[in-house]
Order: structure tokens, then C-alpha cells, then sequence
């Protein structure tokens, strides 16, 4: 059994703005030094609200973990990560172990997280991650 | 024979992937963080330097929290309480390099380590890490953190070769 090693890392989060509807997207927020196209993404942590209170940015993190879906791009567009449950991409929920990806550059602004179930979320909470990366060489 | 895939084998070359229950590291102290007055949102928190934790010595190979639950006193002086994992859930540790730039973000209830079912935090930085310019900071305090609290970090880490 394998674990990752945190080289870099970085917060991320996805914003419920404007209304919380279920099938709805919602998309990351931009980060300057991650959009460049300069990172490989390695890995990928959530965090519910009991690990995480509140985010670097201030916002209050979403109550709920069970109603929500991860889809993350890749530069070239590619979904090679479609809708896998946050609940699944959680460490305290896989034993410790922390969702190692295949390296890839990726389009932060265009991954996004998907409302299934409404319950609990409230407008302007956020789903919170770490990304897990290195630097292009 | 054992099989391993190429990507296995660049995760494992290029220090992203780890066995767990491995070899952690050559050696491992504890480092506190007392508080003078309550910890207030928003400011940074700096670790007293440590030339043993200077990524010119030593490179760090993990980080655990640990919590009231793992140990009840924190052995400061006076004592102190380490953190519990709602007072953890509020805030960050910030790990820096010389130019304070920040190398990760890490939360501070996920470097619990028997809240991982065991596992350990693994890290490697490929920069120099100066142990100074790495903080904590808290984004929420609804569980206020007072001066009977300190925050304990257990930090493995192994000698740089030179």
C-alpha cells in the first residue's frame, strides 16, 4: 500500500454562488500561479468540514460531503476525472490514503464540482481541496 | 519476478509516492508553539527558528499534529494543552522557503495523524525549507485558542547529504 508525499501543495476551492441548484457546475476559483499551465498535478485531498472550517480565503467550507461530485480537465480539455463523489476523494474516509492521480497539467478554472443533492449547502459556502503538485520541468 | 508499471516506478523515482508503514525518517523531535495572548484571526504565527529543522541540515520527511486526544499536556512551561481537532479544524501550517514563498498549505486537523487511521504525512521539498518563515494561521476562531493551548508538531526529518 502506497501513500503520497506533499511536495507542493495548494488550496483550492469551488464557490456556491448565484443559487445552489442540483446538476449544477460550479467551477474553481482562479489561482495566477496555477493557471500558467507550469504544474503536474499528482494528487488530490477534499476536505468536510470538521477537517476545515474555513478556507484561506475566508469563506465557510460546505457542511455536507455526500451530495457533491469532482470533475477535474486537463489542459487539453479532457475530463479525466468525471463526477467521482467528494465523499471519495476524502482521507479520513480511505483509511489515511490520499487519491494519487496519473501526473497531468491541468485547467484549474475549468474543473468543477457538481450539486446532486441540495441538502445542507448553503450560497456562497465553499467545497475545499488541496492540490497536490511539482513543477513543470 | 515483481512487475511494476512504469508510472509506479516514476511516482516512486520522483519522491510523489511512498509505501506506507516505510521507512519514515532518520530521526523525529517535537516543536511547541505556546501562545502569549489569544491567537487572533488572520495573523501569522512564525515556528522559532531551528537549525536542526533547516533544510540545509536536515530535510523534513513528515509532519503530525498532535492533538489533546494523542497527548493531554503539551511538556511547554508552564504546560499547555495541545490543540484539540475542532481548535485544529480552524486553522493552517504554512510551509516556507527562504524567500517565504509558500511551499504548501497544509491544514492542520489533516496532519492528525490517528485521524488518517494511522498513516503518516509524508513530505518531500525539492526547495530548501527554512523553519522560520513556516507559520500557522488560523481563518476562523469559533472555538477560541488561549494561552493555556500551544500547538505540538512531531516532525520526522533526515540528515542532507553533503
Amino acid at each position: 500500500m502506497n501513500n503520497l508525499i506533499i511536495k507542493r501543495s495548494q488550496q483550492i476551492e469551488f464557490r456556491l454562488t448565484g443559487s445552489i441548484a442540483a446538476g449544477k457546475r460550479y467551477f474553481a476559483t482562479d489561482i495566477p500561479n496555477l493557471s500558467r499551465n507550469n504544474i503536474v498535478v499528482y494528487g488530490i485531498e477534499f476536505f468536510s468540514a470538521t477537517q476545515e472550517a474555513t478556507t484561506p480565503t475566508g469563506n465557510t467550507v460546505v457542511g455536507t460531503t455526500t451530495g457533491i461530485t469532482v470533475t477535474l480537465r486537463d489542459n487539453k480539455k479532457q475530463e479525466f476525472m468525471y463526477q467521482v463523489p467528494m465523499y471519495t476523494l476524502i482521507r479520513a474516509n480511505n483509511a489515511g490514503l490520499i487519491v494519487l492521480l496519473k501526473p497531468r497539467i491541468i485547467n484549474l478554472t475549468d474543473c468543477y464540482v457538481q450539486i446532486t443533492n441540495t441538502t445542507g449547502l448553503n450560497l456562497n459556502e465553499s467545497v475545499a481541496a488541496n492540490l497536490y503538485y511539482d513543477l513543470v520541468d | 519476478m515483481r512487475i511494476i508499471s512504469p508510472l509506479i516506478e516514476y511516482l516512486f523515482a520522483s519522491k510523489k509516492m511512498k509505501q506506507v508503514g516505510s521507512y519514515e525518517g532518520a530521526y523525529t523531535k517535537s516543536v511547541y508553539l505556546p501562545f502569549t495572548s489569544n491567537a487572533t484571526l488572520g495573523q501569522q504565527y512564525y515556528l522559532q527558528p531551528d537549525e536542526v529543522l533547516d533544510s540545509v541540515n536536515n530535510f523534513i520527511t513528515g509532519i503530525e499534529l498532535v492533538d489533546s486526544s494523542t497527548n493531554a499536556t503539551a511538556p511547554t512551561v508552564p504546560t499547555t494543552d495541545p490543540l484539540t481537532p475542532g481548535q485544529a479544524s480552524q486553522g493552517y501550517l504554512y510551509i516556507c522557503n527562504l524567500n517565504r514563498e509558500i511551499l504548501a498549505a497544509l491544514p492542520l486537523y489533516t496532519l492528525i495523524r490517528r485521524l488518517n487511521a494511522g498513516k503518516p504525512n509524508y513530505l518531500y521539498f525539492d526547495e530548501p525549507v527554512v523553519w522560520q518563515n513556516c507559520f500557522i494561521q488560523f481563518e476562523s476562531l469559533g472555538t477560541a485558542i488561549t494561552t493555556a493551548h500551544s500547538v505540538w508538531l512531531r516532525v520526522t526529518y533526515s540528515p542532507t547529504e553533503k
